[in-house]
């Protein structure tokens, strides 16, 4: 690692744990005092289960979308954009109005929908040669579709959807511990073997079949990398709802400083949960005492930016 | 150890596009293949290698039908020497590293990094180790990935359109260097546009066209059996067996040398 990449993971890790505190100690009810007993129910009851889950989120997104990024080759594609999140999103949902009662049902359900969409986007590639460009609109394209599917269920099961008002948006409030835990189950452990595998990860930046030449299994490597990524996603959608552009912009700005791949999927993680955390208190305190939800502001950095990144690339004639 | 295509058909899915080929690649030489644009080299190619699966008959290695191996085990007989590395923002020592991918268990270990700097010195870019692909040269990535197939150390070497983006001095070393890894009794496969390149290196030149092997034999035999006019519509004239070199004229164009 040389020095500049030394220094935005230090710069990363210490923004992340500015934010952390931040988002502890300030909010609507205003800053809080960790020695003074009657707010600190406040502090671990509703500040410390959000910031918890923010980091979460954060992480499992930008990871899912490294991941692949890194698969199909395509520094402009995410878990979001080519549709594995409202995938996700509408199967766990149809889960809640199947199931009103199961957690684990909606889990599964998501991740069923995460893997069909990955699927669909992975025959695409393979049996009809499809460019670039081609996948990030067929993505666009089941996005739509399921987010439709998201609408038409909130509106015929108002009742038992009445809490996923902000699902489509995504938002971090009313998180609580245990809520936490079972993303956290999910999305450590898909990043833990996300890690593990990094070294077959990284073959794919030489191409499909040089990968393939070299001793990989490519289509193995490709099944088990996008169920890692939809695992991620299903973690974070059951957390906060589809929250965007994390997943885009933060891989897709880190890929420039030529990272090996472990700093770099470290790397992700840090910068990951810095900018989801910091969106979430963003939100909280732009228009006090309302609240933004985190989706919103990440919406309006990571359009934005979404755009730079297609024109840098139509530039350089990709 | 050879490698024997039988009766070999490929393409992609229902599509057909190299059809009953047939033919047997010995260690110690250099094979050329030869066809114009679309006539289905690289997907020869490919298929030779054992990395896409044949529509029709099989490629066989030491008597092990290629594409029934596990890749790592495939990645012993057959490599290819990476293209289209102009955007990679691997480490040099890195990327060639990955060579000895297939026979990992667990991280690289200091036995492969040996094997890397080994490659990396014979190659002449040991001093680029901490380089990234995309900062160095053409020519330089072309050595690096040589590196890299000789950390892998297959038996059957392929090459797609080597060098086509190199400059002429660089060109003639990577062939210099192919010619020189035959004697380490390998087989070497490559796709090459150049004709004047494949006169002077090839040992055995295979010129496909119409879907099928049309021509095999070596540079002179080309040239005797006016297989060029045929197939390319060119003409070589003053063909020199001691240096292997022709002058090309375009049939019925102007320049014609005459």
């Amino acid at each position: 690692m040389d020095r500049k990449q030394k220094r935005l993971l230090f710069v990363s890790a210490a923004a992340l744990l500015v934010l952390f505190l931040l988002s502890l100690l300030s909010g609507p009810a205003g800053l809080i005092n960790p020695a003074d007993p009657a707010k600190r129910s406040i502090l671990l009851n509703l500040r410390l289960p959000r910031a918890i889950g923010a980091i979460l989120a954060g992480c499992g997104l930008s990871l899912s979308g490294a991941i692949v990024q890194k698969v199909f080759h395509n520094s402009l594609a995410s878990a979001n954009l080519i549709g594995i999140n409202a995938s996700v999103g509408f199967f766990s949902l149809l889960a809640g109005v199947i199931f009103p009662l199961s957690f684990t049902a909606g889990t599964v359900f998501g991740f069923l929908g995460g893997m069909l969409c990955a699927g669909l986007i992975m025959a695409l590639v393979w049996r009809k040669k499809a460019s670039r460009l081609t996948v990030l609109l067929a993505g666009m394209a089941i996005s739509q579709l399921f987010s439709a599917g998201i609408d038409l269920l909130t509106i015929l099961a108002p009742d038992l959807l009445s809490g996923y008002a902000s699902f489509r948006i995504g938002s971090l409030a009313s998180l609580t511990l245990s809520k936490d835990g079972m993303s956290a189950l999910l999305i450590c452990s898909a990043a833990f073997l996300t890690f593990l595998f990094s070294d077959e990860l990284e073959l794919f930046a030489l191409g499909d079949r040089q990968a393939q030449a070299l001793g990989l299994s490519v289509r193995k490597w490709t099944i088990l990398f996008l169920a890692l990524a939809s695992l991620m996603a299903c973690g974070v959608v059951s957390l906060c709802g589809m929250l965007g552009f994390v997943g885009l912009i933060v891989p897709a700005w880190l890929s420039r400083f030529g990272f090996s791949m472990k700093s770099y999927l470290a790397a992700c993680l840090l910068l990951g949960a810095a900018l989801v955390l910091a969106a979430d208190l963003a939100g909280r305190l732009i228009v006090l005492p309302w609240e933004l939800p985190a989706g919103l502001i990440l919406s309006l950095i990571g359009g934005p930016y979404f755009l730079v990144l297609l024109l840098e690339r139509s530039r350089h004639g990709a | 150890m050879e490698l024997e295509a039988r009766d070999l058909t490929c393409g992609y899915g229902r599509r057909r596009i190299v059809e009953d080929f047939d033919y047997s690649f010995e260690p110690g030489k250099l094979y050329i293949i030869l066809g114009k644009n679309g006539s289905g080299k690289s997907t020869l190619l490919d298929t030779l290698g054992g990395w896409l699966p044949p529509i029709d008959g099989s490629v066989q290695f030491d008597d092990m039908n290629l594409s029934h191996l596990k890749p790592s085990a495939r990645a012993a007989c057959t490599g290819r020497i990476a293209a289209g590395l102009e955007k990679l923002d691997l480490r040099v020592d890195r990327f060639v590293l990955l060579g000895a991918y297939s026979r990992k268990k667990g991280p690289y270990t200091g036995q492969d990094e040996a094997l890397r700097d080994q490659a990396m010195e014979q190659m002449g870019i040991a001093h680029l180790a901490d380089r990234r692909m995309d900062e160095i040269s053409a020519g330089e990535r072309q050595k690096a990935a040589i590196a890299q197939i000789l950390v892998q150390n297959p038996v059957c070497l392929f090459l797609d359109e080597p060098g086509s983006n190199l400059d002429p001095e660089a060109r003639f070393e990577l062939m210099d260097l192919l010619v020189s890894l035959r004697a380490e009794n390998r087989i070497l496969i490559a796709v090459l546009h150049d004709l004047d390149l494949a006169l002077r290196y090839g040992d055995e030149l295979l010129v496909l066209a119409d879907h099928h092997l049309y021509f095999h034999g070596t540079p002179e035999e080309l040239i005797d059996q006016e297989i060029l006019d045929d197939v390319f519509t060119i003409i070589a004239r003053d063909y020199d067996p001691d240096t292997r070199t022709a002058r090309f004229f375009r049939k019925n164009g102007q320049r014609t040398g005459k």
